[in-house]
């Protein structure tokens, strides 16, 4: 009951945090909510004439083939979002699993999942994600998702494991195995809820990371074809010279709400930095 | 004769959001050159408030609130960053508590020796050679260590570096913040006869803070009991050991062990109040489960011993202490 | 009588690197008993780096040891069924250093005393479980109101340590290893936590293995004391003799060393380097032993009296140790 209320009382007194998430949810419910809004088939090809400069009836103009950028815009971003989450929470998931197994076993098992995360480090994500994504013929937005993951869960890996390490030492751990608590209670119910800000900063740090990638991707013509997106957007906004036509209504909007996006990422990450940093938290 | 550190009425607090705590409360003492003082008290006394607010250290939420801190007759008080910053190290130089873990792992000794002097524009240009030796002589330490890191130097070995950088500009006042307080016994004798010789040659004065008896009855001539905030005895060495006024006191010096015979040790009992919104009155008596509001005075005992003399719990743990010294079987 | 606690030889050595490994002999062989006809406050004394932290953790079994024998009521810790090893985890505990660490942030201190309760099956239900935290409170002096409830950060290092007494407590345990349980509480409240142990040996017939580098709460505290240097035995015996009339020369740097906090008492003043460094002649701590018998060496310990037995040539006419289990040559009290 006070844990919750204490970890309210936390988040509320960091400025950052407040800030970022209060952001992160506006970009959301933009999405979201604003896709109630309209009419899908404003997003269709041809829906209006091509390139028309923001008016009444298209608040953000129209593309090359006609679409309704507002509302291109409106139903991509929640699609990106998906991407980036599934991303992060599957890379995330493995990583802090994988630290855990190694940072806490020890071992062969660590040696492995160490040489695992560096080789992956080492290799040029977008590279091979260029080199799946173009063997894949059609991609949706949950494969793309799957497909990021694989090259977002180091990060996690390597912080989790980290700080398994130095927690395996604690004394605390060590009272824990006196008081005849075994090995995965240790990692659940010691561990794990003092590593919960470190997850979560992992956590925003990754979606960043994903969507960013996704947006390369798609940018490149790689990503889901099927589905809008904001990659998407911008992949047709490149195709048709929309930057030297001096069609700005049509790749500013993208451009700015994956700014806000990103903008509320770090000050969430920031945030969550400054509550799982000791040094930071031990202010009079 | 002319005290070279004088403090009056000290106060510092720190201002939280809860109200403001009272970290050192209207403390006063002067120390005369080559006088050696130990500052003795419980972790949260205020004992290292106020070496930070003598070395104008003290970060905020620390605020000087009044008193005069007077260093060779200059009111440190009144100075402004750039004229301490002068001061500091000249004048009154500090031996931070922990001081060994902040050399920097990368530089050799012999640099981190010559940053405190030039940052102070001292260039020593032919002479540094003569110099460098003898500090490092002063402290025990062969010249030889200014070209090493500090890895490879022991812990006794590092302290003494620190010793050496804080008397580098021969100060008047030392101020010595648990010099010892990670090393094993044989090297912390090491290092505070270290002290002690370097603060001898100096004729400075020096304030060794720590909570250990055994190391101020070694080193000390004078010593101030800090109890939450206040201090609440001074006196000298033997004043303090031989006739301790205060009950507090009394009771740090009882619960001491000793190897002349096996008895039972006696703790202080209860806790240290918290020293947020602390109301006026005797801190020691809520301690004890007694009160008393009434401002407690500042009283001498004999010529140069002071106590906060309360009269509610002056003669607490009196009685017990006769039979302290009971042997066991 | 028998042996509670035995061990027989017990070493250990640290090895580290993947490719080219590096051996720390911490431990060097060493066989010590508790006995369970009368209890026995026992102090290992030495510096950092002495090996005494890793002797109270190799008999302890939280480290594993490298060579020799451990046995719990008669029974070798490395055979022992899972009956038995609950009842030796139950039945030695131990007490750490830091009061700080050992709490886990995140929960509130009750924790620490609630799992152990759940964890061995001492109590059923709710109610059995607080009356039997609140007498453990009770027991180390501390108020189960002004402690229970409350986060870590919340209390003082005197009460956090003395709720690890309590912890240990709780479980009834035969023996308690504690490990430099007062080095970094303050001076003032180190005393109620020494007598709060030297409670559990005379009311609850609890042994206790005291690892310490202070020579004075040892003195205060153990019967018997083990003094450690270099993972080595320098010198053991009665406190009375080991500590008041040391024999070896590092025993006897070591108590003159202690502060004493008497102003009559000064140290002496010494010239120059006292450190073991500059002392070490031909590889021996103490200037007496002039032989090419280095201290990684293993040496001979000799019986300097019957409850005083030394590793120095220094007592080299007294004869050598025929019993290898130090505690053969301890004080025991009724």
């Amino acid at each position: 009951m006070d844990k919750s209320k204490l970890l309210l009382s936390t988040i509320l007194n960091s400025r950052l945090l407040t800030t970022g998430i209060i952001l992160f949810l506006f970009v959301s419910l933009f999405g979201v909510v604003g896709g109630w809004f309209i009419d899908p088939e404003m997003a269709d090809v041809g829906a209006g004439y091509p390139s028309q400069p923001p008016s009444w009836e298209h608040w953000l103009g129209t593309d090359q083939q006609g679409r309704d950028v507002l509302s291109d815009l409106l139903l991509g971003t929640p699609q990106t979002l998906k991407i980036g989450l599934i991303a992060a929470f599957v890379g995330v998931g493995i990583g802090t699993i994988f630290g855990f197994v190694g940072g806490y076993f020890g071992g062969k098992i660590d040696v492995l999942i160490r040489l695992l995360s560096d080789v992956f480090m080492t290799i040029p994500g977008l590279l091979i994600l260029i080199v799946i994504a173009s063997l894949l013929d059609i991609v949706s937005t949950t494969l793309l998702g799957f497909v990021i993951a694989t090259f977002g869960w180091m990060g996690a890996c390597r912080v989790t494991r980290a700080q398994v390490l130095t927690m395996r030492e604690r004394a605390y751990v060590q009272v824990a195995k006196l008081n005849g608590v075994n090995d995965f209670e240790i990692i659940f119910k010691e561990m794990l809820p003092n590593l919960l800000p470190f997850i979560a900063a992992s956590l925003t740090g990754a979606t960043a990371g994903a969507v960013l990638a996704s947006l390369g991707l798609s940018a490149l013509g790689l990503g889901p074809q099927n589905e809008p997106s904001i990659g998407l957007t911008i992949y047709w906004a490149l195709h048709y010279g929309a930057l030297i036509r001096e069609l700005w209504w049509w790749f500013m909007p993208p451009v700015v709400v994956m700014i806000l996006l990103f903008l509320s990422l770090f000050l969430i990450t920031a945030g969550l930095d400054q509550i799982a940093n000791p040094r930071l938290k031990d202010k009079i | 004769m002319q005290p070279i550190l004088d403090i009056k009425n000290l106060k510092v607090y720190y201002h939280t959001s809860q109200g403001p705590v009272k970290a050192v409360e209207d403390v006063s003492f002067s120390l005369e050159p080559g006088e050696r003082m130990g500052l003795v008290g419980e972790s949260g006394s205020g004992k290292s408030t106020i070496a930070l607010a003598l070395m104008k250290a003290h970060k905020y939420p620390a605020n000087i609130e009044s008193g005069d801190i007077i260093v060779d007759s200059i009111n440190i008080v009144d100075l402004n960053e750039e004229e301490m910053r002068k001061t500091r190290l000249n004048n009154i130089s500090m031996i931070p508590q922990g001081a060994m873990n902040s050399l920097n792992p990368v530089k050799r000794i012999k640099p981190q020796v010559i940053d405190a002097l030039t940052d102070h524009g001292i260039k020593l240009r032919d002479k540094e050679e003569k110099f460098l030796s003898e500090l490092m002589e002063s402290v025990g330490l062969s010249k030889d260590v200014l070209k090493l890191y500090p890895h490879e130097l022991s812990g006794g070995m590092k302290q003494r570096v620190c010793i050496a950088i804080s008397i580098s500009m021969k100060p008047k006042v030392i101020i010595a913040d648990e010099p010892t307080s990670a090393l094993d016994v044989i090297v912390q004798r090491q290092v505070m006869e270290t002290l002690y010789e370097v603060q001898e040659q100096l004729g400075a004065a020096c304030i060794l803070i720590g909570h250990d008896m055994g190391l101020m009855a070694q080193f000390a001539d004078k010593i101030g009991i800090m109890y939450a905030g206040k201090m609440v005895e001074f006196g000298s060495v033997s004043d303090i050991f031989k006739n301790p006024q205060h009950p507090y006191t009394r009771l740090l010096i009882d619960s001491l062990p000793d190897t002349s015979g096996k008895r039972d040790l006696i703790g202080i009992p209860g806790i240290p109040p918290s020293l947020l919104n602390l109301a006026d009155g005797c801190s020691f008596c809520l301690r004890i489960g007694k009160k008393n509001t009434k401002k407690v005075p500042w009283v001498k005992v004999t010529a140069g011993h002071f106590i906060q003399k309360c009269l509610t719990c002056i003669d607490y743990g009196l009685r017990k202490k006769a039979t302290t010294k009971r042997t066991r079987k | 009588m028998g042996s509670l606690l035995e061990a027989k030889q017990v070493s250990k050595e640290y090895i580290s690197g993947t490719f080219i490994k590096k051996r720390n002999l911490a431990l060097k062989p060493i066989s010590f008993s508790i006995s369970d006809d009368s209890p026995s406050i026992t102090a290992i004394a030495g510096e950092s780096g002495s090996g005494k932290t890793t002797f109270a953790r190799v008999i302890a079994g939280i480290l594993d040891k490298s060579s020799g024998s451990l046995r719990y009521k008669d029974k070798d810790i490395n055979q022992m069924n899972s009956e038995d090893i609950l009842s030796f985890k139950k039945e030695v505990q131990t007490i750490f250093q830091d009061p700080f660490e050992v709490y886990n942030p995140f929960y509130k201190v009750d924790h620490v005393l609630t799992t152990p309760i759940k964890k061995f099956g001492l109590a059923e239900n709710k109610s059995d479980i607080d009356k039997m935290i609140i007498s453990a409170l009770e027991e180390v002096g501390l108020r189960p109101d002004e402690t229970l409830g409350r986060y870590p950060h919340q209390l003082s290092g005197g009460q956090r340590q003395r709720i690890m007494v309590a912890r240990a407590f709780l479980l009834r345990p035969k023996i308690i290893i504690a490990d430099e349980p007062v080095s970094m509480v303050d001076a003032s409240l180190r005393a109620t936590i020494l007598e709060e142990i030297k409670k559990l040996r005379e009311i609850h017939n609890i042994s206790v293995v005291y690892i310490t580098h202070d020579l004075t709460t040892a003195y205060q505290v153990a019967d018997n004391i083990i003094v450690l240097y270099k993972g080595q035995v320098v010198e053991a015996g009665d406190v009375e003799n080991v500590i008041n009339k040391p024999v070896h020369p590092y025993t006897q740097l070591l108590t003159d060393c202690v502060p004493r906090p008497d102003p009559d008492q000064k140290w002496s003043k010494t010239s120059g380097d006292i450190t073991l460094e500059s002392r070490i002649i031909n590889g021996c701590i103490c200037a007496f032993c002039n032989l090419n018998e280095s201290v990684e060496s293993d040496r001979k310990i000799y019986e300097f009296n019957k409850k005083q037995i030394v590793s120095c040539k220094v007592a080299e006419k007294k004869k050598i140790c025929t019993n290898e289990d130090i505690s053969a040559y301890f004080t025991k009290k009724k």
